[in-house]
């Protein structure tokens, strides 16, 4: 008995230390002068950019997918020896705050000179790619079978039915980016206090506050939930994918960027710079709208299919510094009123 | 100076005579203070003196708190009730199939995180297929009670397995002397199998619940409006990416965990010399069939338990082959065509989570026998320690880890996933070592030292073949969790070293659910045959040791 113990115990150590050892060295057999990419976007449209620039230029290319506040948060961790080169997607909001903390490289793409003010930073750190709009989307079999009798709300105002109470979802604020535009959009649309009575208004019609900006599409797409406030490219993508979802562009709504940055002490620069260029570019812009239907800001580029045009939407003029400044009082207040 | 003198001359004292212990004590405290220790010191060191004070004016924290409290006793309650007596039942309960029933609770562990939550709005949602279809109803589980049916469904499991453990340890002979002194079936078993079985069942409640208040995957996917303090932090800290803020929150759940360990020590301590109960190798006298009635409800019980978990996994099946996971169920092999995409996650996974189970147990194992069988110094110190981790939400020990590995430069993404899964998990393999241990008597290693052995050979001769089962269950819990973490590890995956498990959140997150169901299930199905495997092995180095 003593013997067999004694074996498996050797036996466990130095399973592990060859283990241990085995995979360090597949880590250290690395390629060197690739360009390294955190992507906030979708994997798939992730990898076929990729691929192109990869055509384009030859450059080799890695990149780790995940979400918004993961990557932001690994960027701003790392930011005294960053592992990435690029920063691909995510709100302006997230890469002001980045640029705040200085983890942002400065780099102005000639490519940029196209394209509309609001879609760069002043101070030629993050860039814009393509624009996101918010909307509303609606399972059209729950909607049918729960509200035959009421017409499918059009207006931000036609939400506030109370017929419609615990069966509309809308993403957290407090955590959420998407949710934070709907609620800045609101009060900058309707002024401070008419803003809050409909914003109090609607929260007690809400189901749920999920975490995550995705979360509502989905929701909505499942049959969960009749209707969902989401960014509009999020629903068209659900549609397509055969879910039964139909969206609706309201009036007044809002908009923002998904934008790209190079971050600071960045291993690959001039790669890092190219990909910028390249992102910007008529071929990448079209691309990724053909497999996301998100909107180009380059204006040679035509969105795909099933995307909805900035031309086609009711806008307002959305301050992204007043957004900024505001948050704090904002979501301090949100969360004393609506929970 | 003063303290150092003061440490040597106790070490002195205590380990004069076994030099080899004194290397095993060095190795675990600098594992504990590098691992654990460090980088927990640098999270703690984010937040400013600005964000105690937001916290402290901010609303957020109060509500969620009471809810946390509350959600948390109910749980942790339930969890432990289905978890004993599913354990009873499957190790004195004589109920047929007994080894059938013993492997459920794996599968159930062995099923990534997300799979839970997303299966629970599958079949119990507004629209799920048992409360609509099955049902009719109309209604929406979205709050405390999804979040309790989600939170016991989730950790009975872990109950489970130390109360099995504890039960399997109680002699037979002391149930049929009780009945032959003239008690009764139910006598016996709450003056007898209750009392004995409660250093299993108080360390698998203070576990599960410090695990459900630092759980965030389930109430955020089926709390609804139901808030708690784990997902605040997880929301503020992905969210608006305020460390600070969700640093102070972290602390605020690390308080009352220690609280627990606190309360739970004592109780360790008092229960080690009340029950005690393996002295050398007793016989091992067959417990007595329990009355047919009960063993009837018994088996009625984990068949019900057993279909809630088999509901889940087919939930898996289902989604793998449709179209669209419960929207268009039309027949498709494309999810499982995808898969050949994910073989390096898939490799990573099983290998990461196989070391990570090793170490774990390693240095659990020694660290729980340090602190229960041995008069070392910074016992207390060790064992705040080793399940301090069970405390600490896995996102933010996982950002701990990056901070520190930052600080010291130091970027192998792959040993960094090992450690963090070894040291996420070793507060459970620490209390199924523990819990083990405290059952011996310390009369078998008084004996085995007056004959001559050294502490280290006490150990590996003595103690490690009766806590063997023990160890088992660690390597196999920890390797089962390993594969399926996601929280620990999120901020650890680089661009060599993806995972299984964050590409399923992935895909879940960006709507692939098929996809993910798939690589889900083949996930589920390769864990579940090493399992099988190590069983075997485990049932036939027994087999020959009897022989």
């Amino acid at each position: 008995m003593k013997r067999r113990t004694t074996e498996v115990l050797v036996i466990l150590i130095l399973a592990f230390s060859v283990l241990l050892v085995s995979c360090s060295k597949k880590e250290q057999a690395k390629e060197p002068q690739t360009l390294k990419i955190y992507s906030i976007i979708h994997e798939e449209e992730t990898q076929a950019l990729v691929d192109l620039f990869t055509k384009q230029t030859g450059i080799q290319v890695e990149f780790l997918r995940a979400t918004t506040g993961e990557l932001v948060n690994r960027v701003m961790a790392e930011k005294a020896d960053p592992q990435a080169d690029i920063l691909l997607g995510g709100a302006s909001s997230y890469h002001i705050q980045l640029d705040a903390d200085g983890a942002l490289e400065k780099y102005r793409s000639p490519a940029a000179a196209g394209i509309p003010e609001y879609a760069k930073s002043s101070d030629s750190t993050w860039t814009g790619f393509c624009v996101l709009t918010l909307g509303v989307g609606i399972n059209e079999d729950r909607y049918k079978a729960k509200f035959a009798n009421i017409p499918v709300p059009q207006t931000w105002e036609d939400l506030l039915n109370p017929a419609y109470k615990g069966e509309i979802v809308l993403t957290n604020p407090v955590s959420s980016s998407t949710a934070y535009l709907f609620v800045e959009g609101q009060l900058q649309n309707r002024g401070w206090d008419e803003g809050w009575k409909y914003l109090t208004s609607l929260s007690e019609l809400v189901g749920q506050f999920p975490d995550s900006g995705s979360a509502p599409a989905k929701l909505v797409g499942t049959g969960e939930y009749t209707i969902g406030i989401a960014y509009i490219h999020s629903i068209a993508k659900y549609r397509a994918e055969g879910f039964n979802v139909s969206m609706i562009a309201p009036a007044h709504t809002v908009g923002d960027v998904d934008c790209i940055s190079i971050l600071k002490g960045a291993k690959n620069m001039d790669a890092a710079k190219k990909f910028v260029d390249f992102m910007l570019s008529k071929e990448a812009q079209e691309l990724m709208s053909s497999i996301d239907f998100t909107i180009p800001v380059n204006k040679d580029a035509k969105g795909a299919e099933g995307s909805v045009a900035v031309s086609d939407l009711d806008l307002i003029d959305y301050d992204t510094d007043k957004a900024a400044q505001d948050k704090d009082s904002v979501l301090k207040k949100w969360t004393e009123t609506v929970r | 100076m003063d303290r150092d003198s003061k440490i040597t001359s106790a070490f002195r004292r205590r380990f004069e005579t076994s030099p080899s212990l004194t290397i095993v004590w060095t190795g675990v405290c600098l594992f504990l203070a590098i691992f654990i220790a460090f980088p927990l010191i640098c999270v703690l060191l984010t937040p400013s003196a600005s964000d105690f004070v937001q916290v402290a004016q901010s609303a957020i924290w109060k509500k969620a708190a009471l809810n946390t409290l509350y959600e948390c006793l109910c749980s942790t309650f339930l969890a432990v009730l289905i978890g004993y007596i599913y354990a009873y039942a499957v190790v004195r309960g004589h109920i047929p199939c007994a080894r059938f029933f013993s492997l459920i609770p794996l599968i159930h562990l062995i099923t990534p995180p997300f799979v839970g939550g997303l299966s629970f709005i599958l079949l119990l949602g507004k629209n799920g297929f048992i409360t609509s279809k099955v049902l009719g109803l109309d209604v929406s589980l979205y709050g405390f009670w999804g979040l309790l049916i989600a939170q016991t469904l989730c950790f009975f499991p872990v109950a489970y397995l130390m109360c099995s453990q504890t039960l399997s340890a109680i002699d037979g002979n002391l149930e049929q002397a009780a009945q032959s002194l003239g008690a009764g079936k139910v006598r016996t078993f709450f003056k007898l199998i209750l009392p004995l079985s409660m250093p299993g069942i108080t360390s698998s409640a203070l576990f599960i619940a410090v695990s459900v208040m630092s759980d965030f995957g389930n109430p955020m996917l089926v709390a609804g409006r139901f808030r708690v303090l784990a997902v605040e932090i997880y929301t503020q800290l992905t969210g608006w990416v305020n460390g600070g803020f969700s640093a102070v929150l972290g602390l605020f759940l690390v308080i009352p965990s220690v609280i627990l360990f606190i309360l739970q020590n004592r109780m360790a301590r008092r229960d080690m010399e009340r029950t005690a109960t393996i002295g050398g190798r007793s016989s091992e006298a067959e417990a007595s069939n329990p009355h047919p009635a009960t063993r009837v409800l018994l088996t009625l019980f984990c068949l019900f338990i057993t279909a809630c978990v088999l509901a889940q996994f087919a939930s898996i099946i289902a989604g793998s082959f449709q179209k669209i996971w419960g929207v268009n169920t039309a027949f498709t092999w494309n999810h499982i065509k995808n898969l050949a995409k994910c073989t390096k996650e898939i490799r990573n996974s099983l290998t990461f989570a196989l070391e990570g189970a090793l170490l774990s147990t390693l240095i659990a194992l020694v660290a729980s026998y340090l602190v229960y069988r041995t008069n070392c110094p910074l016992k207390k110190t060790i064992d705040t320690l080793s399940q301090l981790p069970a405390a600490v939400p896995g996102t933010l020990f996982g950002l701990a880890f990056t901070l520190a590995s930052t600080k010291v430069g130091y970027h192998n993404s792959a040993v960094l996933i090992v450690i963090a899964i070894a040291v996420g998990f070793m507060p459970f393999s620490y209390r199924i070592l523990s819990s083990a241990f405290s059952q011996i008597k310390p009369s078998i290693d008084e004996g085995a030292r007056s004959l001559g052995a050294s502490r280290v050979k006490v150990l590996y001769a003595v103690l490690v073949p009766i806590v063997g089962n023990g160890i088992s269950n660690s390597i196999i819990y920890d390797f089962i969790r390993g594969v399926g973490t996601m929280s620990a590890v999120i901020f650890l995956v680089s661009f060599g070293t993806p995972l299984a498990s964050i590409k399923i959140l992935n895909l879940a997150e960006q709507g692939f659910w098929g996809d993910a169901a798939a690589l889900a299930l083949l996930l589920t199905l390769i864990t579940f045959a090493a399992v099988c495997v190590w069983k075997l092995i485990q049932y036939l180095i027994g087999r020959s040791r009897k022989d």
